[in-house]
Parts: C-alpha cells; structure tokens; sequence
C-alpha cells in the first residue's frame, strides 16, 4: 500500500478494515467521537492489538506516549496522519 | 520473510473463516476445518479471529472428538501473557491438541505454588508452564561482585525454581516447562560486559547456563526463549515501549512464531511429533534430474555452490535419522534411475539402508506416501514430505490433509533452516532405542522376508527364536514407557495418555501392576514394545482392571499378546486376584484391537457409551502356547 498522499479519508477507510478484523466484526462504523466505551471488546488487550496492528499495516512506529493517548478514533487517526507527514 | 514462512500461504483465510461460521457443520467438522486454517502462515489478527471460532466450538462440543487430544495447561507468568493466548491455543490446535488453558494471576506464581489450596491445584493440570521473565530474575548491576558472588546469586535463584518444579512433579504430578531468560540487548561495558561478574551480560548467560543443566537432572523441560529471541534478533525480539506501557514482554506481532514455538513442546508431550521424513530425489537430494542429466549431470557435493547446498541438506538429513527420525524415499522415477546415485555417485552422503521404505515409482504421491505409512505402519499424521515441487506439494496437501508438507523454498541453500525452523520433528526426550530406530524398521522387512520364506506361520515364529523380558517400570525404562503411551495409536486398548510425571506416580504407587516389555529376536533388538498397566478394580478388590495395554505394531503377530497376558496372570494371582477386567475404548486408529480381549478369551461383560468391558476368570485360565521364551525380573510381589 503506498504510503504517500493518504487523505484523512483514506486513512479512516484503511483503519475501519484493521477494527474489523482486530474485534472480529464487520458492523463496526468508525467514527471520531467513537471510545472504547462503544466497542464492549475494546479493553485494554485488544487496544494494544490495535496499535500493533495499526503499526504494521501503516508501517508507522507510534511512541510510548502517544499509545497512552489515543482515546478516541479521531486522535487515533490524527496520530496516523501525522507520523504518514512525516 | 514471514515468522512461519514454511507454512503455505492461504488465498483466503478471512473469507474461509466466515465460511466456517456460515456453513451448517457440526462442531467437529468446524473444529477440522479451524485446524486446516491453521495450518498456514497467518498474522496475529487472523490468529486472533481464529481463537474466537475456536472458543464458539469448543463451547459447542459433546466431549473430545475422535483423533483429538485434550492437555491442561497452567500458565504461570510474571508479565503480561493474555494476549498470547489466541496464538498458543491456535498453535496447539494446528497438532490437534484442544487447550483448556488456566492463567494465574499476573505475578503471583510463589503463591500459586506454595499454596496448595491455590486455583493451580484445584486445575489439576497436565502441563504448567512457568514464565519468569528476565525482569522477573532480580538481576541488578552489582560492580563490586567477584565471581563467588556471582556463583552464589545464580545459586539462590536456581534453588528457588528447583522448589517450584518439585512441587509441580510431586505434587500436582505435572509437566514442568520453564522458560529460559532472554538476555537483553542492553551493554553496559561494551564487548567486555562478559567480563564483568557483576554485569547483567555476565549473570544472565550464568542463570541460563544453570538451568539447562538443571533442566536435565530435573526431567524439567525448556522453552528456549533466548534462543527463539536470538532467531528472531534482539532488536526486533525487544519492544521496549510495549513491555513499559503494558507489561508485555513478546509483541504480539511475534505471537504467532511464540506460540508455534510452544505448541512444539506440548505435541511432543502428548507424543504428536512427527516421526518420518519423506523424501524427493530429484531437486530434493540432488541438483537435476537423474533421468534426464545422468550421473555426471547431477549437482552435488563439492566443485559448485549448489552441489555443496544439497549435500549440506544430505548431511542435515542424516543427522536427523541419527536421532531416530525414520526416512523413506518418494519419487516419481524409473526405480534403477532413482537408485543409481545411491549405488554409484561418490558424492552421495546418505546411503540406501538410511531409509526404511523406498517409493520410486510412476503412482501418484500421495498414493506412494499412503502406502509408506503403511509399510512403516505409522500414522500419516506423523509424516512430514519434503519435496521441491510445488504441485506435488499441493496434491499431497489435498488427499492427505495429515501429512506435514513444508512450503520448500526454491534455493536448496535454504532447505536444512527451512526443515529446522518448521519444528515438525520436536523431542522432550531421548532414549537409546531412539538412534537405533531405522535398524529396527530394516530388520522388520528382514522378518517378512523371512515369513515369506517360511511354509507356516508356526515354523516362521520358532525361526525367529524370540526372548521377551517383562520387567515393572523403573526409572531406566521412563521414558520409553512415556513415549510409547504417548505415541502409540493403533494397538491401545484404552489410548490413556499420562506424562512422565504421572507415569512416575504410578511406578512409586504398590498398587499397580506395571509391565515393561521388550523383545529380541534373531534379526534384531526391537526394544521396548509394550507396556501394561493395571490396578485394582473399583469397588472389587479381587479384580484386577487393566487401565493401558499397548504395543508396537512392529511386532503384531508374533504372539506378543498372549505371553504378555500370560505373565500378568501369573502376577494377578500371586498378589491373590481372582479376575482380570479389559476395556476397549475405540478410537479412529486402534480398531484393530477391537477383538483383542475376546481372542485372548475373556467374556464380554458390559458396554458403556461406546467402550466395551472384558472379564476373565483366572481360576479357570489356561497358558496361551507362544513360541517366545519370556524372562521376568518382577519386584517382590504381595
């Protein structure tokens, strides 16, 4: 997947198959205000998975920091984006 | 290169995965179908979706479906474990073991261990698994430490583990597995670090060197984390951000190779290793075809890089058969073509007698393994077939689903790490019958030739002038006795599967009668080849009930049966029973026991849910006639 010229949407787009396939569910609809409160199996494990998953599949590294806080779908698509600019 | 880069690629594995939910299959053909799925190369989040269905299944099932064995599994870890699971369960499931996992609470092992109270008792496991981590290990920098300090540390440590795997042997009569300690790739001094007594380098590489020799001495057995971290390479092994921010010590991107790594030990605990290496001439062995290129035109041995990678691999292959993996030949050829190198190439490193079954032929190959595993009367489940063609490769898969096929890769430079990286052949213990084991294969084709040869089966049997020793288990036989209940399929009564550990139990426990059996003959030692064991019936103390009764089928029809039955006769009465009580719990493998006890003349006495229940009265029992002179070194016997 190239890795030059996302849009925010693409990125939304790409992130939305990664949740589909870490939680086992093709029903889930991103959207940024979305919290781990809405997805039951979004605990504390499957946000790690998240994470991995996202890195690989971007190859991105996230910091330590940053896996801390990304708390809802927005900041984490905004965190992609960022580390994609560089 | 993918972490399990031998396993084949599947097209599809999210649209086959939907296919299992939707399609209306029992939970046993699921559960066949999940063990197909994973028996490709797939990431950490199709493991995950793999795990999920798997538990729906599990959940769905009435009992252990025929073929599949169950193993208890207490996971005791000082760091976060919970996200490996998907891969160790999916990974175990690949050697059709179904998992029933218990994971203590995130670092309290002392206190799971000390306490026999604890959840860890209650269990009951089969396998506990003891992951300290290096963390965990209390290695701090201590400059001012001589090596007598070092010495002394690495002491206080070991003792401590040494209780704990005691207390599994003994007391949950468990098989310990500990993890090695993965030394971080973190220097202080630089290249001197293992210089330094005091240096985390230094104490590190001290504590895994102690418990690979404890290890041993213990019958304890290891996971090698550090060397599966130095395959993978520290520095991708080692994510520091992940280990500060959620206690996980492997990514879970390594998931799928840990888990792999571990089911390893827990199929070759349960006995489910593979025990044959099947193999191609052409392109596999040597460069070229032999057919076509001739003597001269093969590639192989020195003069060319290629020729030296095939010999590297014959050299690979022979080790293997050293330790008592059998080899067989499978290819498509004219039979005096095929043979040719073996006969007349200098180069050739691997010899005909290293093989105990040759298929060279124009049949197809999955026609040609099926009749290997025949002949060697092993099952197909215990074959991996290695060959370079693809397609061959893909019709053995498809007719054979149980056979192990690596996905070969196309530089023969990469066959020896592909066949070593793949695991298919994981030992948790070597005997001495173990590196003799073709010999005993060769000198079985012997015997049938000699049957051939032989006007009745009588003559054929007085022929062979057979000795049988009959002795009760003891700690030279262990594990043997422990591999042969583990492995054996077809002639097992019952297919009771006990760990050493447990086999131990019942050595050390007066109640039971065990027999240890190995027989010689004049073409050969074929070692031990069955066991019995048998106790006190329930609620009937003066009928003596045979919980295992198994045997090699290398040795069917030799009368084995009956000089073994009449033995543990003689047993039964000196310790004063009065009936012997059978069972016969049918499996797919072991229909060929099905008459066992009726032959020997025991009366059918009950059937309860698909097993059957044979009694015989001793007061009445007459020796069975054998050709076998049987010795016996019996304990004392009340």
């Amino acid at each position: 997947m190239s890795t030059t010229s996302r849009t925010r949407e693409d990125i939304a787009k790409e992130l939305t198959g990664i949740f589909h396939n870490v939680f086992d569910d093709d029903r889930i609809v991103l959207s940024d205000s979305m919290t781990a409160a809405d997805i039951p199996e979004w605990d504390s494990l499957n946000h790690i998975n998240l994470v991995v998953a996202t890195e690989q599949h971007f190859e991105i590294k996230f910091k330590t920091s940053e896996v801390a806080k990304m708390a809802n779908v927005g900041e984490f698509i905004e965190a992609i984006a960022s580390k994609l600019q560089r | 290169m993918t972490p399990l880069y031998w396993l084949p690629q599947h097209p599809d594995a999210s649209g086959a995965l939907k296919q299992i939910k939707s399609l209306p299959l029992g939970p046993e053909q699921q559960l066949s179908a999940l063990r197909q799925l994973t028996r490709h190369d797939l990431d950490f989040v199709q493991i995950g979706q793999i795990d999920r269905r798997l538990r729906e299944i599990q959940k769905k099932l009435h009992g252990i479906p025929a073929g599949w064995t169950i193993l208890k599994l207490a996971i005791l870890a000082s760091s976060t474990i919970d996200h490996l699971l998907p891969s160790i369960r999916a990974a175990a499931l690949r050697w059709g073991i179904l998992l029933d996992c218990y994971i203590g609470p995130y670092n309290q092992y002392r206190q799971e261990l000390l306490t026999p109270t604890s959840d860890l008792f209650a269990f009951k496991p089969d396998v506990v698994l003891l992951l300290i981590d290096a963390q965990e290990a209390s290695v701090s920098f201590a400059p001012s430490f001589s090596r007598e300090d070092a010495q002394r540390f690495v002491q206080s440590r070991l003792e401590e583990w040494i209780r704990y795997w005691t207390i599994v042997k003994d007391q949950l009569g468990a098989v310990l597995v500990q993890q090695t300690l993965v030394e971080p790739p973190v220097s202080i001094y630089g290249h001197f670090d293992n210089a330094v007594p005091g240096g985390p380098a230094y104490l590190f590489k001290e504590l895994n060197h102690a418990l690979r020799q404890q290890a041993g001495r213990h019958k304890t057995l290891l996971f090698d984390l550090e060397t599966l971290a130095s395959y993978v390479g520290k520095k991708a092994w080692c994510d520091f951000p992940l280990w500060h921010h959620a206690k996980q010590i492997v990514s879970p991107l390594l998931g799928p190779l840990y888990g792999d790594s571990l089911a390893r030990i827990l199929a070759s605990v349960r006995g489910r290793t593979a025990k044959c290496l099947v193999l191609d001439l052409d392109n596999t062995l040597w460069g070229g075809v032999i057919g076509d290129d001739g003597l001269e035109g093969i590639e192989l041995g020195q003069g060319s890089g290629v020729g030296e990678a095939y010999a590297a691999f014959q050299r690979y292959v022979k080790d293997l058969k050293s330790r008592g993996i059998i080899l067989a030949i499978c290819s498509k050829n004219e039979e005096i073509n095929g043979l040719m190198p073996f006969n007349e190439h200098s180069e050739m490193l691997l010899k005909r007698e290293d093989f105990a079954a040759i298929q060279i032929n124009w049949d197809t190959k999955a026609a040609n393994v099926e009749k290997i595993a025949r002949q060697l009367k092993i099952g197909l489940d215990s074959i991996v077939f290695f060959d370079d063609n693809p397609a061959e490769r893909a019709i053995v898969r498809q007719f054979l689903p149980d056979v192990w096929v690596p996905e070969v890769p196309e530089d023969p430079a990469l066959y020896v790490s592909c066949l070593s990286d793949a695991g298919y052949f994981e030992a948790s213990a070597f005997t001495s019958e173990d590196n003799e084991r073709t010999s005993q294969y060769q000198a079985n084709i012997q015997r049938e030739a000699l049957q051939g040869k032989s006007h009745d089966l009588g003559t054929f049997l007085k022929n062979l002038h057979m000795e049988m020793d009959i002795s009760p288990f003891d700690s030279v036989g262990l594990s043997r006795i422990t591999q042969l209940i583990n492995k054996s399929n077809q002639f097992n009564l019952t297919t009771r599967r006990y760990t050493e550990a447990q086999v131990l139990h019942i050595e050390k426990d007066p109640s039971w009668v065990t027999m240890q059996v190995r027989l010689k003959d004049n073409c050969g030692d074929n070692g031990m080849i069955s066991v019995v064991m048998a106790k006190p019936y329930e609620g009937d103390p003066g009928t003596l009930w045979i919980d295992t009764w198994l045997m090699s089928c290398r040795v069917l029809g030799r009368q084995v049966e009956s000089a073994v039955l009449n033995s543990l006769v003689e047993q039964a009465l000196q310790r004063g029973f009065t009936k012997l009580k059978g069972e016969y719990i049918p499996t797919p493998k072991n229909g060929l026991v099905r008459l066992h006890y009726s032959s020997l003349g025991f009366k059918p006495s009950d059937t309860v849910s698909g097993s059957t229940f044979w009694d015989l009265d001793l007061k009445t029992f007459e020796r069975l006639p054998t050709h076998i002179t049987v010795h016996s070194k019996g304990k004392v016997l009340r």
